[in-house]
């Protein structure tokens, strides 16, 4: 289990002030911060979010092979990761048990979903849950 | 070693589960269709979707230990396969810890999500404590005004 894990994961220092990526790179990692904090800035400069310890950030990475992030992350305290990587964890669910890799599968097709709604200005998400609504009636 | 399924038929408007009941069971839809449905702000339901059969659901509840996050109603006359908690949890305890925090990651990310019209912050501060990582520090829980978009 170890082995099979570190061929998913493996581990990456950052000093404070390091990109880690930029808005516009291709997603290709997910990450765990294990210590220190990230700050994931959005188009207009601020700062969308910031990562604390035990978190994940990049998880886009994850769901999509084509996307592009949506955020820079920038390191603003020394910082170490957990790098993981889409295809080796793709490669392991193959090994796992058919109801955890079907599960796997379903949450990723919802995120897809999820996330190009997100895409939507909050109006429109508004007025779409009001449609939702007055359908099931 | 022969495993028996638990099978449970439902009428059409039977409901499988109420959002905000404990769940401890996921379901495998063997045949019929079965209706998601979620309380929208305003008190009115709306639809999440359909399972199909083939189709598992209720299993978010079972992974984070949450209470059920919509409601569950037979579209159709269905049939479903019921998958105890105990086989869903011995089936976790085998699968790479990274996959399985994921898996959280994931349901985590989706049950804010759905929660919510206005896009909130996710904490994800116990995922990697659910999916018992080893040496990765419990966050301090920090709050941050970040909207939910994902990076």
């Amino acid at each position: 289990m170890v082995e099979e894990t570190s061929r998913i994961t493996s581990e990456e220092t950052f000093e404070n002030g390091v990109v880690i990526y930029r808005r516009g790179d291709k997603a290709e990692h997910t990450y765990l911060l294990k210590e220190g904090k990230v700050d994931l800035i959005g188009e207009d400069g601020t700062v969308s979010r910031t990562v604390a310890a035990g978190q994940v950030f990049g998880e886009t990475a994850l769901v999509s092979m084509d996307a592009m992030r949506i955020h820079t992350a920038r390191v603003t305290k020394d910082s170490k990761c957990l790098k993981i990587a889409r295809q080796p964890l793709e490669a392991q669910l193959q090994n796992e048990d058919p109801f955890i890799a079907a599960l796997f599968r379903i949450l990723q097709g919802n995120m897809c979903n999820v996330m190009q709604m997100k895409k939507m200005p909050k109006e429109k998400m508004n007025a779409l849950a009001k449609d939702l609504a007055e359908t099931a009636e | 070693m022969t495993k028996v399924l638990n099978r449970r038929s439902f009428f059409p408007g039977d409901i499988i589960f109420h959002e905000g009941d404990n769940g401890s069971q996921a379901f495998v839809v063997q045949s019929g269709r079965i209706r998601i449905v979620k309380a929208l702000a305003g008190g009115e339901k709306g639809t999440l979707g359909f399972v199909e059969p083939g189709g598992v659901f209720g299993e978010m509840a079972l992974l984070d230990n949450s209470p059920r996050m919509a409601t569950a109603v037979a579209e159709e006359a269905s049939v479903l396969i019921v998958i105890p908690e105990s086989v869903v949890k011995a089936k976790l305890k085998k699968t790479n810890p990274v996959i399985r925090m994921m898996l959280v990651v994931m349901i985590r990310m989706l049950r804010n999500i759905s929660e919510k019209v206005d896009l909130e912050v996710i904490d994800l501060e116990a995922v990697a404590q659910a999916a018992k990582f080893p040496d990765v520090p419990q966050s301090a829980g920090e709050e941050d005004d970040g909207d939910v978009t994902a990076h």
